[in-house]
């Protein structure tokens, strides 16, 4: 079982994503156009050797777009996840163990949260905070915070039922061993899971944000809000190359993070190694 | 003789329901103590209690309870004890070892926490320590995780846990449970060795009565709750005073020399349900109406103590 010393999809995850890091990071030298130049004579123009994605309205060249926008999306993304399982992750480890009415007040508060739709939530706190990347990912991270304490919740109590933990307790373990040593470590891999489906969920929701303009402010690329933009640009005039690949790019960005998420869950859970 | 872990009066209730009504037990130094009989009867309910490992809904009351002489009422007092003093070997050991670590690195944590050793110093321990359990293979299994392992194995390793602390006694709850008939026997002898040669005391919960005949020193039998015959293994074995303990002894030995296996007519009461003034009574061939309306006395003979009105007369067979 130790005879394979990498695991294939971390690999593969680690490369897929580092590509998007570069392209983020060599934005200026991978891009052949400006993003932000307009150009009206060319709008609409199918993908080509001039304009390898293609051109959406004002005659933006969507390569450079993408690619730029991975700069904002990656940064988001990632950001405001761990920032969600930053404050979640504790939270639910705590109150799962501990219960009583701390656990009651908590859930009861991340119920209030969670009664308003995510972007409706959003709108309210960037009207407050202000626009800007900062504050988006901040409200984005906050808006996924409920995600991540209910799901380490939940995972929290099956576990603490479970034999190896009252096992731990007859040895004398204290209680905050038992949750950090004994609990903690089975909810990782819920929790990374999770936070590869939230990180494509904070580009949608980036996207959203963007396209009521309180995200990324336009004309700045951003994948969702070029998505957004060019659906009804394809249902008009069969432009699909305007929102096709910022797709995808969000694809392989979240595929990556997932298939990261999937192995480095296993490194921590040896039991799943088992199983596939 | 004075006890090293005595229990009197425990009572244990769940959700109102009694459990436990009023169990007397105590484990001598040095000796081996092991508590028989059917499930539900409250066996585990006790040891549990003795470490304060009993679910949260349970309430529990003794009369009193003593450890080497400390007094074990407050709940404090038993955590403490925990891994320390007292050594928990659990039930389905495979489930009670930590899947996300490395069985060494659990048994070298166990002791680096409980004898205050350095890194090295606890991994030269833990390697001793799956050697004491008679792994032929240490190195290998210190490096594996629980689910590499074999049942017995994990249970060597479990049993290894329960000694790292050192402790004055042994509790034991159904050990075998879930393993192979054919090494169930081996793990208990082991425990029973290990507990003997480290001078340490045992309570042993199990269900095999023939390893109970080799590997403790005193049995006590409990029923609904309650012990209703404690003496030496040989008394028991020989002639157990109590008509229930008597008849699941013959069982035992019958099964034993081959014979058709016999049950003990009617069921075992749920908590809850209305019981005799001795609770066997409704089952109990030697039952008279007594037996029902006026608490069964204590009957003190020949090394055993049973609480019965009609106990097995010496030199009488049960039918």
């Amino acid at each position: 079982m130790n005879a394979r010393k990498y695991d294939a999809r971390l690999v593969i995850g680690l490369t897929m994503f580092g590509f998007m890091v570069a392209v983020a990071i060599f934005a200026p030298l991978i891009a052949r156009n400006d993003p932000l130049a307009i150009d009206l004579t060319n709008q609409f123009v199918p993908p080509s050797a001039d304009h390898w994605f293609g051109t959406a309205s004002l005659g933006f060249d969507v390569f450079s777009r993408v690619v730029y926008a991975a700069r904002h999306d990656l940064l988001i993304a990632v950001s405001a996840v761990a920032l969600s399982i930053a404050i979640g992750h504790p939270i639910g480890l705590l109150v799962g163990y501990v219960g009583g009415w701390g656990d009651s007040v908590t859930m009861r508060c991340l119920d209030v949260i969670q009664a308003f739709p995510a972007l409706v939530l959003a709108i309210g706190v960037l009207a407050a905070l202000g626009q800007g990347v900062r504050n988006l990912i901040l409200v984005i991270g906050i808006v996924g915070v409920p995600t991540f304490v209910r799901l380490v919740r939940a995972e929290v109590r099956s576990l603490r039922e479970h034999a190896y933990v009252e096992a731990g307790r007859a040895v004398g373990n204290s209680r905050s061993k038992i949750l950090l040593r004994y609990i903690a470590p089975g909810t990782v891999g819920t929790v990374v899971t999770q936070a590869a489906v939230s990180c494509g969920w904070a580009i949608l929701l980036a996207a959203a944000l963007g396209f009521i303009g309180l995200g990324v402010p336009l004309p700045e690329p951003e994948w969702g809000a070029m998505i957004a933009e060019g659906i009804p640009e394809m249902r008009r005039g069969g432009s699909w190359w305007i929102p096709v690949f910022p797709g995808i790019a969000i694809a392989i960005t979240v595929f990556s993070l997932s298939l990261i998420g999937e192995s480095v869950a296993d490194l921590v859970e040896p039991t799943r190694r088992k199983s596939r | 003789m004075s006890a090293l872990l005595e229990v009197r009066g425990l009572e244990v209730g769940i959700g109102g329901l009694p459990i436990l009504r009023g169990v007397d037990m105590e484990v001598r130094p040095g000796e081996i103590l092991g508590v028989v009989g059917e499930t539900g009867a409250g066996k585990s309910m006790t040891a549990r209690s003795v470490l304060d490992l009993l679910p949260a809904a349970a309430t529990v009351d003794f009369a009193s309870c003593t450890f080497a002489g400390h007094d074990f009422i407050p709940p404090k007092a038993r955590q403490e004890a925990r891994g320390h003093r007292i050594g928990f070997v659990p039930q389905r050991p495979r489930g009670s070892l930590n899947p996300v670590f490395r069985v060494g690195h659990q048994l070298s944590a166990t002791l680096r926490r409980l004898r205050d050793m350095g890194r090295r110093e606890a991994r030269d321990e833990a390697l001793d320590l799956l050697r004491a359990v008679r792994i032929t293979d240490p190195e290998r299994v210190y490096r594996s995780f629980p689910h590499e392992l074999s049942g017995g194995m994990c249970q060597r390793v479990c049993i290894a846990i329960a000694l790292a602390g050192e402790p004055e006694l042994i509790i034991a709850d159904e050990p075998t449970t879930g393993l192979d008939v054919t090494i169930q026997a081996e793990i208990l002898r082991l425990l029973g060795d290990l507990i003997t040669e480290r001078h340490a005391a045992g309570m042993l919960i199990t269900h095999d009565l023939g390893v109970v005949a080799d590997v403790c020193d005193r049995v006590a039998v409990m029923y609904a709750g309650r012990v209703v015959n404690v003496g030496t293994t040989v008394e028991i074995y020989r002639e157990a005073l109590h008509p229930y303990a008597n008849r699941l002894v013959s069982i035992a030995t019958s099964l034993d020399s081959g014979g058709t296996p016999r049950e003990i007519p009617g069921r075992v009461p749920n908590p809850g349900d209305d019981l005799a003034a001795c609770a066997f009574a409704p089952r109990c061939f030697r039952a008279e109406s007594d037996c029902f309306d006026r608490e069964p006395p204590p009957v003190d003979r020949a090394g055993q103590l049973a609480f019965c009105h009609h106990p097995v007369a010496a030199g009488a067979v049960s039918p």
